[in-house]
């Protein structure tokens, strides 16, 4: 610390309006404290590069606001710090470079780099900002490239580039940042990884079976990584190089701001990079529009009972001025000149005076009710196209469903009695509307199988989720054809009882069905009737011998039929138009 | 974008002053405290008479008078040299209710502050200034036309230190509570503009209880002898009579300089020692709360504990003012009470708006447990429905100087860099512009 004790610590606190000179004449006193004391006192106003110009002739630090190079790390207020991660002033580069060439100077190349290295990444950018300046003792006082140069070479500090370019000192053009220049070349990697991992070949031994020997020797990596890096090897090659870029250097620069009418010029610090672009905020100078009117238009279109022509145009004054903002703009209405209005007076006159100049002022056709009504009829009858729609294809769904479930029962049973070929085609050809949600309907039993022992007559016992209705249904079927409720329950009674209760069901299903098909097709026949008088509309009728009681017995024909009626409901074709009235 | 873009920030070196009824801050935009605070009171002394040291030689403005030079006053400003004990210098205040008064007094201030707190010349940096929401027009107009006349300033701009402050708080809709020096007002805010017809102030303010301490002191026959007159003093036990020797040179003050140096002394007892209830003053529950040891510059101490919640009690139930004379009493609003009334007199759209965001500023507050006791009060005033969110800073800082800080943050905004009244806008349409401009 040999030249911290030769120093002289000046203080210029500005409300003594004096310069107190406090001078370190002991040796081995240490400076810092004072440093402290200076901190923790808030009314002391520290003064620096101002002053520094002054007084060049006394060998002093001074110690600026918000930076000490010599208080150890982490002592200077968190303000202070942030204070001066603020400001950076012009020409306090020359202050740091005096600094680490007096340090040169006296031989203390150990205190230079680490006072640098610790302003450097303590303050950084702030760092120029250290209002510390040296005694410059040399009789030429030029500056020392040669032992500035040696300085930061001892340095070997992340941001070294940055000194080197304060300092003015050359050096070659540094390639931009990319991975690789952090990381290290990947040629050279790349190059390690495939020596690394050719592989050698080492031998199995004779009679080793190959499992042991791949847990032996797997390959010669050794144990594969857990989670897979492109880092290379070891630590070796990761440390990071960062900081290389050249440092973009900024300039007190005037500029006018587009968003102003006047053109006055300020000073603002910008970027050289950008030194005659545009003022970057004058885009957001955005204006809400007011609208205007001349004289004519006013007497023509915009009197009204209650509004003098001067409270109006003070009206939009106070708009224009306040961006419709009507709170602000009722607070500062004149109440001087006009009467009092409330916000809901100055927003029913602005927006009639609004709309009644863009009526006038507009030369196409008016947007007048007529379209509007005309729309929204429109757009009523499309959301009742679009409900029947939907209700005709939930129909049509539930319909499909039954004739799968149909179809699917009976499906054994007629592969026996071979179906012709021509109902077999028409089967294939028939539309499936969605067979996906399709379930089978009928009565799904339980399957019994491993769930240890039971009792057989458990597996008649009908399901809890078929309704109380259908079941009712059921026992009335039985009871007409004289079967038994609860038969003996042998392994074939059993499943011929199951498979007649639910066909039963499936029936029950199917007449619901036919019925609704039934009244809906006569409501559409009586649809069309009516709106084409003397028409009548050509059903294929079904025959007698094909009611319903006659699925059990001809299911193939009556299938054919159903689905004749289904296409006739579902294919978009056919009567839908009658829908949209 | 270009990273001049970074935080929205552009600094162009202006300076922002804080004009307050206690002191003047000023300081650079986008610092976050300001350089100086300069106390609002000036002291004036008949030239010749002066017994100055002479180091303060430098820093006397001369009065020069053209017209007839007979006599030439000699001024004193800012904390340091105004606390020496000089002869004849009388103290006077160049604020009245709010707004500068004395604009020659304003002016060597002005000159000071620039010659010695910026050390820089006034045409280098444009000025945005701070300003009472009551300002009135012709006010504003003379103050632009000294900067730009006399100071010659780049740009200059008024703001309304209610927004300034709410600003400073992050909020640009706000209801701004200032407890200041001469009084208290509730000054409702939106999107930036006060809304002038809700303004509601009240002359409770930190003077006002000074006057309280001041007068229970006198009743509890306490010595307030400032410490300038104090030469040496000795222990003594407490609540027993000081023994304290005076100064024997002392020059012959005037009594408005010994006001203010009385005044000190008392406003520093008044920072230390008092304290507001959360809940309205009881007696009994306060009684139960540790008392405060305060020693006085006589070397007189004692222990003080009722008191120093009975006293500012006073800001939020001026009914506990004792009549005297019939000068304050029940007429007055409470703290609470002006928060109240201010935004039932705003449209009723924003009032949730400005109950949301209610923002405590002014050294007044500093008094413990101010913010604390206003939300309790308001929290009781105000109708359920609305969501209240009182919002103080908590540094000493913040809320010292929170329109200084506002003012700061303000002029270093990059869109604001188009709203500056210029020299050349000034040139062409004069003083009168103020108004428009500056909202």
């Amino acid at each position: 610390m040999a030249i911290i004790n030769s120093v002289l610590l000046i203080v210029l606190a500005s409300q003594m309006e004096s310069i107190t000179v406090e001078e370190n004449v002991e040796p081995g006193m240490p400076s810092y404290p004072s440093c402290q004391y200076l901190y923790e006192h808030d009314a002391v106003e520290l003064v620096g590069l101002e002053v520094a110009g002054c007084l060049q002739d006394l060998p002093a630090v001074i110690l600026g606001q918000p930076f000490d190079p010599f208080a150890p790390v982490g002592r200077t207020p968190p303000a202070a710090r942030r204070r001066g991660a603020l400001v950076l002033h012009p020409g306090s580069n020359v202050c740091l470079r005096q600094l680490m060439e007096v340090l040169w100077e006296e031989g203390e190349l150990e205190e230079a780099r680490d006072t640098m290295a610790s302003c450097l990444y303590e303050y950084y950018p702030a760092a120029f900002e250290a209002v510390a300046v040296a005694e410059w003792s040399s009789a030429g006082s030029a500056p020392v490239p040669a032992a500035s140069r040696a300085v930061l070479q001892g340095l070997g500090f992340a941001v070294m580039g940055d000194v080197q370019d304060i300092l003015g000192l050359e050096r070659p053009p540094t390639p931009e940042l990319t991975k690789e220049a952090i990381l290290g070349s990947s040629d050279k990697l790349k190059k390690k990884q495939m020596q690394m991992s050719t592989p050698k070949v080492s031998k199995r031994p004779e009679g080793m079976p190959r499992e042991v020997f791949a847990l032996l020797c797997n390959d010669s990596k050794g144990v594969p990584p857990v989670f897979p890096t492109d880092t290379g090897q070891g630590y070796k090659q990761t440390k990071a190089k960062l900081g290389m870029r050249k440092v973009r250097p900024w300039k007190w620069m005037p500029f006018t701001n587009p968003g102003r009418t006047d053109g006055a010029v300020f000073h603002h610090w910008r970027r050289v990079a950008d030194e005659g672009k545009e003022y970057p905020f004058a885009k957001f100078n955005k204006k809400v529009p007011v609208p205007s009117y001349t004289d004519d238009e006013y007497n023509q279109h915009l009197q009204t009972s209650g509004w003098t022509k001067e409270e109006t145009n003070h009206l939009i004054d106070l708009a224009k001025r306040f961006d419709l903002r009507f709170i602000v703009m009722k607070d500062r209405w004149d109440r001087e000149k006009f009467t009092d209005r409330s916000v809901e007076d100055l927003k029913e006159r602005f927006y009639t005076i609004q709309t009644t100049l863009i009526k006038v002022r507009s030369t196409s056709p008016p947007e007048g009710k007529p379209y509007i009504e005309e729309e929204q009829s429109l757009v009523t009858e499309y959301r009742r196209i679009e409900a029947r729609k939907k209700e005709r294809d939930k129909k049509t769904q539930d319909l499909q469903k039954l004739i799968t479930a149909a179809d699917s029962q009976s499906e054994s049973r007629r592969i026996e009695k071979k179906l012709p070929k021509k109902k077999l085609q028409q089967q294939l050809a028939r539309p499936r509307v969605d067979t996906v949600a399709v379930e089978s309907t009928g009565i799904k039993f339980p399957d019994m199988k491993g769930s240890g022992v039971s009792v057989r007559s458990q597996r008649m016992k009908m399901p809890a989720n078929v309704g109380q209705k259908k079941i009712k249904g059921v026992e009335q079927l039985l009871q007409e054809l004289g079967v038994e409720l609860n038969p003996m329950p042998t392994e074939e009674i059993c499943t011929h009882f199951n498979e007649l209760r639910s066909d039963m069901v499936l029936l029950y299903e199917l007449k619901a069905a036919y019925s609704t098909c039934e009244f809906e097709l006569q409501t559409l026949r009586h649809q069309y009737e009516s709106l084409c008088p003397g028409k009548t509309l050509d059903i294929p009728v079904l025959s007698d011998n094909q009611t319903v009681s006659s699925i059990e017995n001809d299911g193939g024909k009556q299938k054919v039929n159903l689905a004749e009626i289904i296409d006739v409901v579902g294919s978009p074709g056919t009567p839908n138009s009658t829908h949209i009235i | 974008m270009t990273s001049g873009m970074l935080y929205g920030g552009d600094e162009i070196g202006a300076l922002v002053f804080d004009i307050g009824h206690h002191s003047l801050r000023v300081g650079y935009a986008q610092e976050d405290s300001p350089k100086a605070e300069i106390p609002a009171v000036v002291g004036i002394a008949e030239d010749g008479n002066s017994n100055a040291v002479p180091q303060t030689d430098k820093m006397e403005i001369d009065d020069k008078m053209p017209d007839n030079n007979v006599t030439q006053n000699k001024y004193f400003i800012d904390t340091t040299i105004l606390h020496v004990a000089r002869k004849g210098m009388e103290v006077t205040s160049y604020m009245k209710d709010g707004m500068i008064e004395d604009w020659d007094l304003f002016e060597k201030v002005l000159d000071y502050t620039y010659g010695k707190s910026i050390q820089s010349q006034s045409e280098l940096h444009p000025v945005l200034m701070s300003e009472a929401p009551w300002n009135i027009r012709a006010k504003r107009e003379k103050l632009t036309e000294i900067m730009f006349e006399k100071y010659n300033v780049p740009a200059f701009f008024l703001v309304k230190n209610a927004v300034l402050a709410a600003f400073a708080n992050g909020r640009a809709t706000a209801l701004v509570v200032d407890s200041g020096a001469t009084h208290t007002s509730a000054v409702p805010v939106q999107d930036g503009f006060v809304l002038t017809q809700g303004i509601v102030k009240s002359p409770l303010g930190g003077d006002f209880i000074s006057m309280q301490c001041k007068q229970y002191l006198q009743d509890q026959d306490i010595d307030l002898t400032p410490s300038y007159m104090i030469a040496s003093k000795e222990m003594v036990k407490e609540r027993e009579k000081p023994r304290y020797v005076k100064k024997k040179v002392i020059p012959e003050v005037t009594q408005s300089w010994h006001n203010y140096m009385t005044k000190k002394v008392i406003q520093d007892f008044q920072i230390t020692a008092l304290h507001i209830s959360e809940t309205p003053y009881d007696e009994k529950s306060v009684s139960s709360i540790p008392s405060v040891h305060y020693e006085f510059p006589t070397g007189y101490h004692q222990d003080f504990g009722n008191e120093r919640f009975h006293i500012p009690e006073a800001l939020f139930d001026p009914s506990v003012v004792p009549m005297r004379g019939g000068v304050v009493g029940n007429t007055m609003l409470g703290v609470g009470h002006i928060v109240t009334t201010s935004v039932g007199m705003c449209d009723p759209d924003v009032r949730p708006a400005l109950y949301g965001s209610v923002v405590v500023t002014g050294g007044n507050s500093f008094i413990q447990g101010f913010p604390e006791r206003l939300n309790r009060d308001l929290s009781m005033r105000i109708p359920s429905s609305m969501r209240l969110k009182m919002i103080s800073a908590n540094g000493c800082s913040e809320r010292r100087f929170g329109a200084w800080i506002g003012g700061s943050i303000l002029a270093s905004i990059g869109t604001f860099q188009q709203m500056w009244i210029s020299s050349q806008e000034y040139e062409e349409a004069g003083k009168g512009q103020v108004d428009r401009k500056c909202p």
